[in-house]
């Protein structure tokens, strides 16, 4: 690696700091560089919501897109799912829709629903929490 | 047409930063729309409200045009502008705005369609009786492109017919290099636009890009703001850019501006646009190159000889209000002169050099003036384009206005990342660009080779 390289290294590193990015895998030419957060950092700021949400409500579920947030297909129908309501990993929750697309959000976790962050019809940022599960057997969120 | 009271600004960087400020000066509230990446940006801080849309990489969040849209809707803007670079010339992106009743800071997607195609744009220009450079039309393989080559003689060149930026573009001095680059520029155009046709013209060595600035209402008005020496290029991007022209006649200046208004009152052009010709300095003629249907990164040039801006008089245009100014109210004064700054080593091939900026001292004159995204502590993420700040300058003539640019650029500080103001400082001090004795192919051949830059 050229001393170039390295300090073009240890910038992205340094950008990546700064991001919220957990993962980056890099390749220019010969170098690969995999990047990976080992410790969350302390850094939560305004617009990092997830950071305002109380842990005991469960883990948040952050939005896969910005768009409109439903709890059903139809607001005739009912809601996907309720609080209280124990789901699996694949079970949808609720659906963002972006103009005329329905996207389904599926929980990601095995758990129980203990929280919903929004209204039907209000409009949802990338990877805003937008309800909670207090899981069972794993903590650990898997977003699709 | 409804008033405008929020609008979206759908981009990032310096032009966002731009675009609020506008908005907020006209009383508008700015909604800032930023990847992951950009969270901590200056857009974000400045904007009345801030939407997240995606992640860093560009296709899942500035040029996905449901999710900009839909933010639009959401956040309740009455319109979207798309500054410059991603989705300004997408003309699926204005219907899109509009199907959904949002109003399109920009000219109507039949006009961004009918530019974009600069085959077709070519042809309209042509039966306007306004000479483009002789050229073929579509070339569809190797063998139509030699036989065109046989014909008119090299140098050549090849081009794509989606679009500019010098994407696809390549000089041919002979067959040989027709046979190897063909196929190159055609892959590189398909995969830059998704449109692989290419035609050529003659290449014409000794030329200057002049450019004229348009602006044009909904009621049919439609005036220039004169023109934009934009000859310092390298690989086809614009370094350095200046207005007034130097190497215009009083005859020539008017001869291109007035092809410029002909060419956009053909089409009833609405909002800010430009007109790029080619000035073939043996020649002493002009040939239409294309026209850009957006706002352009060096508009500022002409803001400070004209004293209009031009993001306002956008945003005025398409909330439907006439245009302010006559042609006979359009006047220039002095000279200016842009240095784009990119977070590039120009000893290093202009490899980017993303990274956190460690010191960041803007140069303070009232007659400087600096737009830029940036500030101490920022870290320049390596997704996006490199361009960190735009110096532009304004002068009495083009003398004072190169002595402020020297100045500005001595007193501009930035440490963390490495920077193009080298280079800038180098071009400002050449005896070639001081004197005006310069092509659009001068900085990479002459300059650079030289300098090895």
């Amino acid at each position: 690696m050229e001393s170039r390289d390295f300090s073009d290294a240890l910038s992205l590193i340094e950008w990546m700091k700064q991001s919220h990015l957990n993962v980056l895998h890099l390749r220019m030419g010969s170098l690969t560089l995999d990047l990976k957060r080992v410790a969350e950092e302390e850094r939560k700021t305004d617009m990092d919501p997830a950071g305002n949400i109380e842990q005991q409500a469960g883990k948040p579920i952050l939005s896969p897109r910005l768009g409109i947030f439903f709890r059903s297909a139809k607001p005739e129908d009912r809601p996907l799912a309720e609080v209280g309501q124990r789901v699996q990993a694949d079970d949808g929750v609720c659906f963002i829709h972006v103009l005329d697309q329905r996207y389904c959000v599926t929980a990601g976790v095995q758990g129980q629903i203990t929280k919903f962050f929004s209204q039907d019809g209000e409009l949802v940022e990338f990877k805003q929490p937008i309800f909670a599960i207090q899981g069972q057997e794993s903590d650990e969120i898997k977003q699709s | 047409m409804k008033k405008i009271k929020s609008v979206l600004v759908a981009n990032r960087g310096e032009i966002a930063v731009r675009v609020i400020r506008a908005c907020q000066e006209l009383g508008i509230a700015a909604i800032a729309v930023v990847s992951e990446a950009d969270r901590e940006s200056l857009p974000a801080r400045m904007a009345d409200r801030v939407l997240c849309i995606g992640p860093a990489q560009a296709t899942k969040s500035y040029l996905d045009i449901p999710t900009l849209v839909a933010a639009a809707l959401g956040a309740g803007a009455d319109a979207i502008h798309p500054g410059y670079g991603f989705l300004a010339e997408r003309p699926d992106f204005a219907e899109t705005c509009v199907k959904h009743g949002l109003i399109f800071i920009g000219p109507k997607a039949p006009h961004i369609r009918q530019m974009g195609d600069k085959l077709l744009a070519r042809e309209m220009v042509a039966a306007l009786h306004i000479p483009v450079i002789p050229g073929s039309c579509l070339v569809r393989d190797l063998r139509e492109a030699a036989k065109f080559g046989e014909k008119t003689g090299y140098p050549l060149l090849l081009k794509a017919a989606a679009g500019g930026g010098g994407r696809g573009m390549k000089i041919l001095q002979g067959p040989e290099e027709l046979k190897i680059l063909f196929n190159e520029a055609s892959a590189e155009a398909g995969a830059a636009f998704g449109d692989d046709r290419l035609y050529i013209e003659r290449y014409v060595p000794h030329a200057r890009h002049i450019e004229v600035q348009i602006l044009g209402d909904c009621h049919g008005n439609i005036i220039h703001l004169f023109e934009r020496d934009c000859s310092l290029q390298r690989r086809y991007q614009k370094i350095l850019e200046e207005a007034p022209s130097t190497v215009l006649t009083p005859e020539q200046r008017l001869e291109v501006c007035e092809a410029a208004l002909l060419i956009a009152r053909r089409i009833r052009y609405e909002s800010a646009g430009t007109v790029e010709f080619i000035l073939d300095q043996d020649e002493g003629r002009f040939y239409f190159l294309e026209m850009n249907t957006r706002i352009q990164v060096e508009h500022p040039v002409t803001e400070m000889i004209t004293g209009l801006d031009l993001i306002q008089e956008q945003i005025r245009i398409a909330g439907g209000n006439p245009l302010r100014y006559s042609q006979a109210d359009i006047t220039t004064r002095g000279h200016a002169i842009e240095c784009r700054i990119n977070a590039e080593s120009p000893e290093r091939q202009f490899c980017p050099s993303p990274g956190r900026i460690t010191q960041w001292q803007t140069p303070e004159d009232p007659l400087v003036r600096v737009d830029s995204h940036c500030y101490e502590g920022y870290v320049v993420p390596p997704f996006y384009d490199s361009l960190l700040a735009k110096i532009i300058v304004h002068g009495k003539d083009r003398w004072e206005a190169m002595e402020r640019m020297q100045t500005a650029l001595s007193h501009f500080l930035i440490s963390g990342v490495e920077t193009t103001m080298p280079l800038h400082r180098r071009i400002l001090m050449d005896d070639a660009y001081r004197a005006g004795k310069i092509n659009t192919c001068w900085l990479e051949k002459v300059f650079l080779g030289d300098a090895k830059g």
